[in-house]
């Protein structure tokens, strides 16, 4: 059940006091998690299923400290749980802790720091009106038995966090946000396509889903027109879409981070120019916790650090990395917590000026492949648009590979600016060198 | 069923069905808890903490208005049952707008059945100071083989499913075990970094310690021999799979395209061949909870239908698709136990669980010895679906080049299997005899909806794009 204020305060209490009962115990951590949604399932534009689902948990981490090394256990508190069944799981999780002893590190401790308020007008709409809503405007845009979504899946989501820990902190952040899973679909007797597109938001805006609509509904159109692209192309790669976000963050930012460090698996360090020799655009990256209309957006993370925004990669030079406590404490740097949210400085070059020159836009894909350590970027294109200098056709049914460890200091950003679920950057990206197949 | 949490809970729900029969004219409820731990040890650090499989939720699913509504809680009891009656019967209605337009559902089956399943791990019980020891072990072993060896991570999941379905005329309970022991090894050379898994799955624990030690060295030195792996030449080949390979097409280029829940959405290119050719008369292809024994088998599914064993291709031919209960209403059709949740927390559908190719009668070296240049193609590591279209995305974790019958010492890594599906189908020309199902993935619907998986089959032969 989604428990209230004067319940979790009485929970807390209880749990607390078991937890400070077991001496063995030297510090520990409870998340509450708050989780309510409503969701609604359609078939073409008829309703299937309706559901509404709330919870509420208490996750226990209990540290323990051994000879200089710290261990963790954990278990999940339940409030039908006895005072002598709360105290035999603590007394287990003690046990696990002493078996997993790691190198010590501190908790978080509190500051004066405010967590960005996460604001959405869904807070007073509530979830089953904002959900209605978001149908109307799907539905709102035409659709007919050539162009329709073949089904629509609308979340609307509730979550509030409240971590806190044995040195004082008590931190807590809340979020309204919305995902519509919707398939495009273009048939005809001869011939089905359809692409697949997630909607997120965190502000509900009618007119922006219905336009979002239409762009998508218009893919599907487009990718039922593709042709096959010409044998042997060899043009510059713009990635357009969602998936412009996934190159940025899993080959660079992924890697500055306090753990891959720590595991020596890192590929770049502090003060590495990383494009060096490259004549493309130098990248500019910050992460942090909040991006207007990025719904990854939080304001703590799950040791209940305030996050804040930080510099990772000015003008291609890696300026600092980002991780969660334990290995920032053990990188002796300041902890970030994990930052859902990454900005990016957008490039010198508009989109039509990348458009002046043959170019092949990858705009779907079945799912890209970005393998730091092997430098692969690539994978199955079901939706591109070739410009062969005069005119843009779609295209479909081809592959991709490059190797971002030779192209890094060449690839091109748009000045066009995007915000996806956890990205505000450059909205194109051209890729030299890339291999079409 | 083993679990006491919800062994207490099977009288409230019994009453809670039979007072919502009152007014609805279909009621169910689903209990399930997943309990276990997942421990991992490294050379860097370790841990105990809960199985990532954990849960535990309720669902009640009633028909009314026309549509099926479900509503999702983590627990109740006494004082909180009048709540969940009230939630159920307020918050559910939705608004004639909405309902101007639904899909034409009628009352579900509800075939008596009154049904107690278990399948528990019947070997060696393992403290978690014994797992760590055995992983601390495996860990100390990878790092001891080569210098280059960066890291090593041991992991040891173990989990007991236990569920509850009432419905008016049917009571099942369930409880099933399984683990999974994982090594994974990072080799470092300069800036070249390359990594590896073993995975092992198995009811008994003990033999999936087993299984993990004696591959542990092959997988070291294959890590190493990464190291060297250079990407492959975009081209056209002749390729043999391993069953990991082979299993990846079977669940990603067809086993998707069944999913019937697909059928109905017009979403599966496959609903319009039934009974006709789709891959080479040596392909039969099965999936089902009851078709082997893995991390996706279970007694009955999320909607207490039993588990079955679906043939869905025989010798080349469509035969049919797999479907969840509403798919199954909506289409006229008997469900075949494929409703399927992450959680308590979200809806069921049509979803696969064990899907496999059936075992043929090549050798293996026969049919190396038939390439004349291609590749054999190792290793699962991700791919993504396209029933409508029938496109293929795969990915293997490596290949070997095979020149004139044999292997040369060429590795590359990864390669990445791309095309149309029909045409990588029927290319199969050989199948060899064996067959190894792997039961330690998970599957996702899209993008979400994560639920684990089987998958696997014999060698094939075939021909196809990589990259």
């Amino acid at each position: 059940m989604f428990e209230s204020e004067v319940q979790i305060k009485l929970i807390m209490e209880r749990l607390i006091n078991l937890l400070k009962e077991n001496k063995q115990v030297n510090d520990y951590k409870v998340i509450i998690n708050n989780k309510e949604s409503y969701q609604l399932f359609f078939v073409q534009d008829k309703l299937e299923t309706n559901r509404l689902t709330d919870s509420t948990s208490y996750a226990v981490t209990v540290y323990v400290d051994v000879e200089g090394k710290r261990g963790s256990g954990n278990f999940d508190y339940a409030t039908y749980l006895t005072d002598e069944e709360v105290e035999k799981l603590i007394e287990e999780a003690v046990f696990n802790a002493k078996l997993a002893l790691n190198q010590f590190y501190e908790l978080p401790v509190p500051t004066d720091d405010v967590p960005v308020a996460l604001k959405s007008n869904i807070s007073e709409l509530g979830l089953a009106e904002t959900a209605e809503a978001v149908a109307k405007a799907i539905f709102s845009v035409p659709m007919d038995d050539v162009c329709y979504s073949a089904a629509t899946e609308i979340f609307i989501y509730h979550n509030k966090t409240r971590v806190v820990n044995s040195v004082g902190l008590d931190t807590s952040d809340e979020k309204y946000y919305g995902e519509v899973e919707l398939v495009p679909t273009y048939e005809t007797e001869e011939k089905e396509v359809e692409i697949y597109h997630m909607v997120r938001f965190m502000e509900f805006d009618a007119d922006a889903i219905a336009s979002e609509v239409k762009e998508v509904l218009d893919l599907a159109k487009a990718r039922f027109f593709a042709e096959v692209v010409p044998a042997g192309l060899n043009v510059p790669v713009i990635i357009d879409g969602y998936e412009v976000e996934n190159v940025i963050r899993d080959y660079f930012v992924s890697d500055l981070n306090y753990a891959s460090e720590y595991t020596k698996t890192n590929l770049f360090t502090v003060g590495q120019d990383v494009q060096e020799n490259g004549t493309g655009d130098k990248l500019t990256v910050k992460a942090g916790p909040y991006v207007k209309g990025a719904c990854n957006s939080r304001g703590i993370d799950v040791d209940g650090i305030v996050l804040k925004e930080v510099s990772l990669i000015e003008n291609g030079v890696i300026k600092s990395q980002c991780g969660n406590n334990q290995f920032g404490y053990y990188m002796k740097k300041k902890p970030t917590g994990v930052l859902p949210v990454i900005m990016v400085e957008p490039g010198k070059t508009s989109f039509d000026e990348m458009k002046k020159a043959p170019y092949l836009r990858c705009v779907r894909f079945s799912a890209i492949q970005i393998d730091r350590f092997n430098g692969l970027v690539g994978g199955e294109v079901r939706l591109g648009f070739y410009f062969d200098g005069e005119k843009e056709i779609p295209v479909t049914g081809f592959t991709i590979t490059g190797n971002m460890h030779e192209i890094k200091g060449n690839i091109v950003l748009s000045k066009e600016m995007t915000t996806y679920s956890g990205y505000y950057g450059p909205k194109y990206i051209s890729l030299p060198n890339v291999k079409i197949i | 069923m083993e679990s006491e949490f919800l062994k207490s809970k099977i009288q409230i729900s019994k009453k809670l069905v039979k007072e919502l029969l009152e007014k609805y004219e279909f009621v169910s409820l689903l209990g399930k808890q997943t309990t276990g731990k997942g421990i991992r040890l490294s050379n860097f650090n370790s841990s105990i903490s809960d199985t990532g499989e954990k849960e535990c939720g309720f669902v009640v699913k009633i028909f009314h208005q026309g549509i099926y509504s479900e509503y999702s809680f983590t627990d109740f009891d006494e004082s909180t049952y009048g709540e969940i009656v009230n939630k159920i019967e307020t918050k559910l209605n939705v608004s004639s707008s909405l309902l101007s337009k639904h899909m034409n559902l009628t009352v579900l089956e509800d075939e008596p059945l009154v049904e107690n399943f278990e399948r528990k791990d019947s070997g060696k019980s393992y403290s978690n100071e014994e797992v760590m020891a055995e992983l601390d072990k495996l860990v100390k072993k990878a790092m001891a083989y080569d210098p280059r060896m960066v890291q090593a991570m041991g992991f040891y999941n173990s989990y007991v499913v236990n569920s509850f379905y009432i419905s008016k005329n049917r009571e099942l309970t369930q409880s099933y075990a399984f683990t999974n022991v994982y090594l994974v090894t990072v080799a470092r050379e300069g800036q070249v970094i390359k990594n590896n898994f073993t995975i092992t799955g198995n009811v008994k624990a003990e033999d999936c310690f087993r299984q993990v030690n004696e591959k542990c060295e092959n997988s070291c030195k294959l890590t190493i021999e990464l190291l060297k792996a250079a990407p492959i030449e975009p081209g056209v080949y002749d390729i043999i799979t391993d069953p990991g390979v082979t299993g990846l097409i079977a669940h990603e280029a067809f086993g998707h395209g069944v999913e019937m829940d697909m059928f109905v959405k017009k979403r599966a290119k496959s609903r319009l061949y039934i009974e006709k050719p789709v891959a080479s008369p040596l392909v039969s292809m099965h999936d089902g909870a009851a078709a082997a024994v893995s991390n996706a088998s279970f007694f009955f599914d999320d909607d207490g239908v039993l588990a079955h064993d679906t043939l869905i291709i025989d010798k080349g031919i469509l035969k049919g698709g797999i479907s969840d209960v509403i798919a199954a209403n909506e289409l006229g059709v008997k469900p075949t136990g494929n409703s399927r949740r992450e959680s308590s927390q979200r809806k069921a559908y049509t979803r696969m669980t064990n899907t496999f190719f059936e075992a043929g009668s090549d050798k293996l070296e026969d049919m190396i010895k038939s390439i004349k240049h291609g590749y054999m193609l190792f290793g699962s590591n991700n791919g993504m679906e396209d029933p409508k279209n029938w496109n293929i995305q795969c990915t293997a974790e490596y290949g070997r080049e095979i020149v004139d019958g044999k292997f040369t010492d060429k590795i590359v890594s990864p390669v990445v299997m791309s095309g149309y599906v029909p045409d990588l189908l029927m290319s199969i020309s050989m199948v060899s005899d064996g067959l190894e199902i792997t039961g330690s993935g998970h599957c996702g619907k899209g993008h979400k909806e994560w639920v684990p998986v089987s998958d696997g089959g014999p060698c094939l032969k075939a021909r196809c794009k990589l990259s």
